[in-house]
């Protein structure tokens, strides 16, 4: 009983959370509407006077307003619409210059009819009736507009929660018709060209995809080398050594027991010395702590082992990336960590994660005295260490990292990752209710 | 002594049941994977376990877990928990219910065979065994509000021991220094460190969970 009553409640204010933010929406990008008509009324003229070739200034401002409303079906739950201006054709050719005036002039109509329509309902709703009605209930109404609707609580209140809820339910078919339908009309690539546009983009895509798959494939085989290099002269070398001072204990064992002990003593100094630096290598292939625990628990077991204080807040984590997302994070928060305390001398760091919008995002703030920039520290080949090595690594995955460092500080780090997170696992090794804070 | 065994790979399995055996243990179940140990933990009469943190079926911390569940339900429950790397994370989640009876070792431990059996005796006995390792991890952290800041370095080196597990007799060996020395320099650590007095044993927990609780928090 309980269960359902809750299940019904959690439905309940799921929806009016979704109508909110339809309402949102509305109010949001309607009140965008007049800076459309204002660069209308600015651009209409020119470009008539310059026979459709704008000044680039204007050209400017006027594209980065219409890319605005681009992002915006992508910032509510859709995709943004793609660019389609055609960068080798002069502006009066491009037919998405005629499309964008087009879609200015609309915009400055349909925006505050749709969009604003519903938002206007709901504020009158509050504001014109349903809150002078209540003052007149409390018996105090300075200053508050009269009428008689209002001088009677009985029809004010009622029809001021119809018009707010009206007003509700309105934004939600208002504001996905803006976004999906009339957007992406005028914004979208002209018929003409939508083709080339695709095209071009993909072209771009797979130049980039190439790019970043070289850089992924010359860093795992540095990666490589480097572990089969630590393997040569590591613990391979020593098993020898200890294979020859066994053939030689046989021999010794008998004639010279002194001589053998020492060997024995050797020997065992030499296996627990191989089981070091395995251990050492095993850590730069992949964290133990990852494989056991994942992301959050191997960054808590970095911040206590790194040499300066750091604390891990990971609340808005509901689940775990994918394994190879989940090492490039860390390895470039270890980078980062140990770059706060070595170059930055910091003291203390931050490292906050967070999923939102399909994105993984990970800052590091650290209190050290900042000037970190890219070509900092050498790229040793390309698994090399540095900030250049970190975007290298988090670009196979399309990722990205933003580096916020003034001279003398503080620095903040972020890196994005596009990806999707599975829900955390119900097994019995997440029992980790235990773990102390 | 009935000792639980939880380890996977066979050969190490082995080896230890043969290592305890001859110093005298009971193996009173060696397992070789998480549900298993659940099940032992349970159920036999044990004295101490020895668990390995990676097990099968998930090859994560099942065996971590499994001992964590058990001391929850049998707090004080000895365990000696054995891995191929030590973390500061585990330690501190071993450790922090205080009750000691709580071990934490490298496999490569397991090579000083006089040692590791003593280590396994002192869990069952309710003291603790750091490895060194962890210790070291502890005490060589660089941060601001160092609450060990303010010991000097033979009462460091004393604390590292005491945090390994050593008792006073032991630290003295070690350190080649008088019983009474190492009582004194013990006495002003817990002071320094602000522990009060109570049961010795605990009074050991206590110190190294001192420090646990005053670094950064994650």
């Amino acid at each position: 009983m309980t269960t359902t009553a809750g299940r019904v409640t959690g439905t309940a204010l799921r929806r009016f959370g979704r109508r909110h933010r339809e309402l949102g929406y509305c109010w949001a990008v309607g009140w965008c509407s007049p800076a459309a008509l204002v660069m209308l009324l600015v651009c209409l003229p020119a470009s008539l006077l310059t026979d459709g070739d704008p000044d680039r200034g204007l050209l400017r401002a006027r594209r980065k307003l219409t890319d605005m409303y681009r992002k915006v079906p992508g910032r509510f739950g859709g995709s943004a619409i793609v660019r389609p201006h055609l960068r080798d054709r002069p502006p009066r050719e491009d037919p998405a210059t005629r499309r964008d005036l087009a879609f200015l002039a609309l915009e400055s109509l349909i925006g505050p009819v749709l969009l604003l329509g519903p938002g206007a309902l709901v504020w009158y709703g509050l504001f014109g009736l349903l809150a002078p009605g209540i003052a007149t209930l409390l018996g105090s109404r300075g200053g508050l507009p009269q009428g008689t609707v209002l001088d009677s609580p009985a029809v004010a209140l009622p029809a001021g929660l119809a018009l707010y809820y009206a007003g509700l339910r309105l934004a939600g078919p208002a504001s996905r018709l803006h976004s999906r339908r009339w957007l992406p009309l005028l914004l979208g690539p002209a018929p003409s060209v939508a083709v080339e546009v695709e095209r071009r983009r993909l072209a771009e895509r797979v130049e980039e995809l190439t790019e970043t798959r070289a850089a992924a494939v010359d860093s795992r085989e540095a990666e490589l080398r480097r572990i089969e290099r630590d393997l040569h002269d590591g613990a391979q070398a020593r098993l020898v050594a200890m294979g020859l001072a066994l053939g030689a204990l046989e021999t010794l064992m008998d004639t010279d027991p002194d001589r053998a002990r020492e060997l024995v003593r050797q020997t065992r100094e030499n296996s627990a010395r191989a089981l070091t630096e395995l251990r050492g290598l095993v850590r730069g292939i992949h964290p133990p702590v990852l494989a056991e625990r994942g992301l959050v628990d191997a960054l808590r077991a970095l911040a206590l082992d790194a040499p300066l204080e750091a604390e891990v807040d990971a609340d808005g984590l509901a689940g775990r990336a994918e394994g190879p997302i989940e090492a490039a994070l860390y390895f470039a928060v270890a980078e980062l960590l140990t770059n706060a305390a070595r170059h930055g001398d910091a003291t203390h760091a931050r490292i906050q994660l967070s999923h939102t919008g399909r994105v993984l995002r990970c800052a590091v703030r650290d209190d050290g005295c900042g000037g970190a920039h890219e070509e900092d520290g050498p790229v040793l080949g390309a698994g090399g260490s540095g900030l250049r090595g970190i975007r290298r690594r988090l670009s196979a995955f399309d990722g990205s990292i933003a580096i916020q460092s003034p001279v003398g500080g503080p620095t903040l780090v972020t890196m994005e990752l596009p990806c999707v997170l599975s829900s955390p696992k119900t097994s019995s090794s997440s029992g980790k209710g235990s773990a102390p804070s | 002594m009935r000792v639980v065994l939880a380890e996977d790979l066979f050969l190490l399995r082995e080896g230890l049941c043969t290592l305890l055996t001859a110093h005298g243990f009971t193996i009173a179940a060696a397992v070789a994977s998480g549900p298993e140990l659940r099940r032992a933990l349970a159920e036999e009469e044990l004295d101490v376990a020895v668990v390995d943190v990676r097990l099968p079926p998930t090859f994560t911390d099942e065996g971590l877990q499994a001992a964590l569940e058990a001391r929850r339900s049998r707090p004080g429950l000895p365990v000696l928990v054995l891995s191929q790397h030590v973390e500061q994370l585990y330690a501190r989640e071993l450790l922090a219910d205080g009750s000691g009876g709580v071990g934490y070792l490298l496999k490569d431990r397991v090579l000083g065979a006089a040692e590791f059996v003593e280590a396994v005796r002192r869990v069952a006995d309710g003291g603790t065994a750091m490895d060194p390792e962890v210790v070291a991890k502890l005490l060589g952290g660089r941060r601001r509000d160092d609450p060990l800041a303010a010991l000097t370095p033979r009462e460091r080196e004393v604390l590292a021991l005491m945090a390994e597990g050593y008792s006073n007799t032991a630290i003295a060996t070690r350190l080649f220094v008088s019983e009474s020395a190492v009582g004194k320099h013990s006495a002003n650590i817990f002071g320094k460190l602000g522990i009060t007095a109570s049961e010795e044993t605990n009074r050991r927990v206590q110190a190294v969970l001192t420090y646990l609780n005053g670094s950064a928090t994650p």
